[in-house]
């Protein structure tokens, strides 16, 4: 994996506070940061703040109501005072129960392989991003949900400029391994606090409390993206590669053994 | 020691009884070797992402040919079953697929080895991208199990933990995990039959569930009108394309240019195929025409387990590549974002 140049870093910087930055180059640019100098990561950081601001600012303008109140400013500044120990407890939390694309960690302990641990840094700067990028995606899908409204109630806003990266099989954007019921109105307040998900389904306009990052100390309107399945051909289109892939893999690499034959027959379509 | 490095030579000449078996090499080959060439039944837990699959497993080989029956025991019934060359996938709510290996060893000119050339070249790779380490010993699905790892020495593959069943060389269990040391996915054997006579394997294989035993005829009979039309060589297009960037490691195992089914539910007119493999990872790029009115994947990004699925358009050339295949995030990005097109349509 080639480094990340200084400059590619804050590009990707200002296009995570633009909210154009797909999960993989968010993954790639928090790898950027941990592998950077300090020197890198105390800019990385300064330039953060003055995006967030400026971003905030032009939200604010784009008369959005779903992104109700600056929350940006708040999150970097709070992040900088953080104890780094309940950043590093909480960071997969807010990434698995938010935007649910992090493959679970959950609550039950799963195995666990912790050998390595980055650093501190970093972990703060994922939480604040973690934040905003939910905060962000929340606004652009409501932005574009309304004016998609009338085709359909299950209509995604994935003309966005990122990518939707979806649980393959489930179609929507899964909250802690739970389905997400995807609705016209599906805003969900999320509470920082240090209450649990409460278990079973959210519905629409539930508050869903979310473990606490220790940065957000009021309520926070966020719309959760939701993902759409794609439309029957490109879902066969989709499924057609994966099988490919997956036989080509079985008979190619013997040593993955049925594993790749056993991922290519996935869930059918939901029921939606 | 003595006994150790003389079992060691003679590993690769003739198979060694377990007993002997030392090095987490050794039992690498073992699997990879002896593994295709048993019968066995056995019943298998999945965990990918957040589902978790129950499936029975059927495996034989017949003159030199593996035979392969997995069935799902939950949710919907699916149905995949491996003759051979041929993969044939049966789920409902879906087309059968089938597969024919592309591995044309004849006509590629990229497999001119023998099968075991082939095992040796394969480990040589893993051996150069993965360090490899023995784990002790666990029971698994009621046999004892070592437990070897095969970490990467760079951060453009998963990490991996395979046990082999020490008295037939299967392997019984696996575990992927990333980076952060987070466990993708898993298959875990929970019971093992190995067969000396595989008659009732056969047979086993050959019987089919109800609602399967529909779909692969509908399937059958869809197959016998099918026109191969599409596929004659004059129709192919041969997009000219090159991956600026690849992970170390990673060959060219594979290529197939085809011009897709005129078929309504496939948005592509023509597509260029590319499996890559360093050995144990996996992952194949398609390379695709699209029709002006086709629904756009572009950005669209998937993942199940460890598998990440991505889409993106390449500018304005007419082409859109999809990787389909098990890498971190940031590397399958990087890969797709590298592709290049000679000659824009």
């Amino acid at each position: 994996m080639s480094k990340m140049s200084t400059e590619e870093m804050f590009e990707h910087l200002s296009a995570l506070a633009d909210g154009e930055l797909n999960e993989l180059e968010l993954d790639h640019l928090l790898q950027a940061l941990d592998q950077a100098s300090e020197e890198d990561r105390r800019l990385a950081l300064d330039k953060w703040g003055r995006y967030t601001a400026i971003g905030s600012k032009l939200n604010k303008s784009a008369n959005s109501e779903s992104l109700s109140f600056d929350i940006t400013a708040a999150v970097s500044e709070a992040v900088e005072k953080e104890p780094l120990l309940r950043v590093i407890e909480t960071d997969n939390n807010v990434t698995d129960e938010i935007t649910g694309s992090r493959p679970g960690k959950g609550k039950e302990e799963r195995v666990n392989y912790s050998e390595e641990h980055s650093g501190g840094l970093l972990k703060q700067f994922a939480v604040a991003a973690s934040v905003c990028f939910v905060l962000v995606m929340g606004w652009q899908f409501t932005a574009n949900h309304s004016a998609n409204q009338k085709s359909s109630a299950l209509e995604l806003a994935n003309s966005s400029a990122t990518d939707n990266f979806t649980n393959a099989g489930t179609g929507n954007v899964l909250a802690n391994n739970r389905q997400v019921p995807i609705t016209p109105e599906a805003n969900y307040n999320v509470l920082a606090s240090n209450e649990q998900i409460p278990v079973g389904l959210p519905v629409a306009g539930q508050t869903v409390a979310v473990n606490s990052v220790g940065v957000v100390s009021q309520p926070v309107r966020v719309s959760i993206p939701v993902v759409r399945f794609d439309d029957a051909r490109t879902e066969n289109a989709r499924r057609a590669k994966l099988v490919r892939h997956s036989s080509n893999l079985h008979i190619g690499s013997p040593i993955n053994g049925v594993m790749p034959l056993v991922k290519s027959v996935n869930s059918p379509n939901p029921q939606f | 020691m003595l006994m150790v490095s003389l079992v060691h030579g003679s590993v690769s000449t003739q198979r060694q009884s377990s007993s002997q078996v030392v090095s987490a090499e050794d039992w690498l080959n073992q699997w990879v070797v002896n593994g295709p060439t048993k019968s066995y039944r056995a019943h298998a837990l999945f965990s990918i992402g957040d589902q978790l699959k129950t499936v029975k497993v059927l495996h034989t080989n017949r003159g030199g040919h593996e035979y392969e029956k997995l069935i799902h025991l939950n949710g919907e019934p699916a149905e995949i079953w491996r003759r051979g060359e041929h993969i044939i996938c049966v789920s409902p709510g879906h087309d059968a697929i089938h597969f024919e290996n592309s591995h044309d060893k004849k006509n590629s000119g990229l497999y001119e080895m023998t099968g075991s050339q082939e095992d040796a070249q394969r480990l040589g790779r893993i051996k150069q991208y993965y360090e490899l380490r023995l784990h002790g010993e666990e029971r698994v699905a009621g046999q004892n199990a070592v437990k070897l790892e095969l970490r990467p020495k760079d951060r453009d593959r998963y990490r991996r933990y395979l046990w082999i069943d020490k008295v037939n060389g299967l392997m019984v269990k696996g575990h992927t995990v990333d980076e952060s040391a987070r466990l993708l996915e898993s298959m875990e054997f929970v019971s093992l039959e190995v067969e000396r006579d595989d008659n009732a394997l056969m047979l086993e294989m050959d019987a089919l569930s109800g609602e399967i035993e529909e779909k692969f005829q509908t399937f059958l009979n869809a197959k016998q009108h099918e026109s191969h039309a599409e596929f004659s060589a004059g129709s192919v297009i041969t997009p000219n394309w090159k991956a600026q960037w690849l992970p170390d490691g990673f060959e060219l195992v594979d290529i197939k240019m085809e011009r897709a089914e005129k078929k309504a539910d496939e948005p592509v007119e023509a597509r260029s195929v590319g499996s890559y493999s360093d050995g144990l990872a996996g992952f194949t790029l398609f390379l695709e025409t699209v029709a002006n009115d086709a629904p756009t994947l572009n950005r669209r990004a998937q993942r199940s387990g460890a598998t990440v699925s991505l889409t993106r358009l390449i500018g304005d050339t007419g082409y859109q590549v999809t990787l389909v295949g098990e890498l971190p995030p940031v590397t399958a990005t990087r890969i797709v974002g590298s592709i290049r097109i000679a000659e824009p349509r």
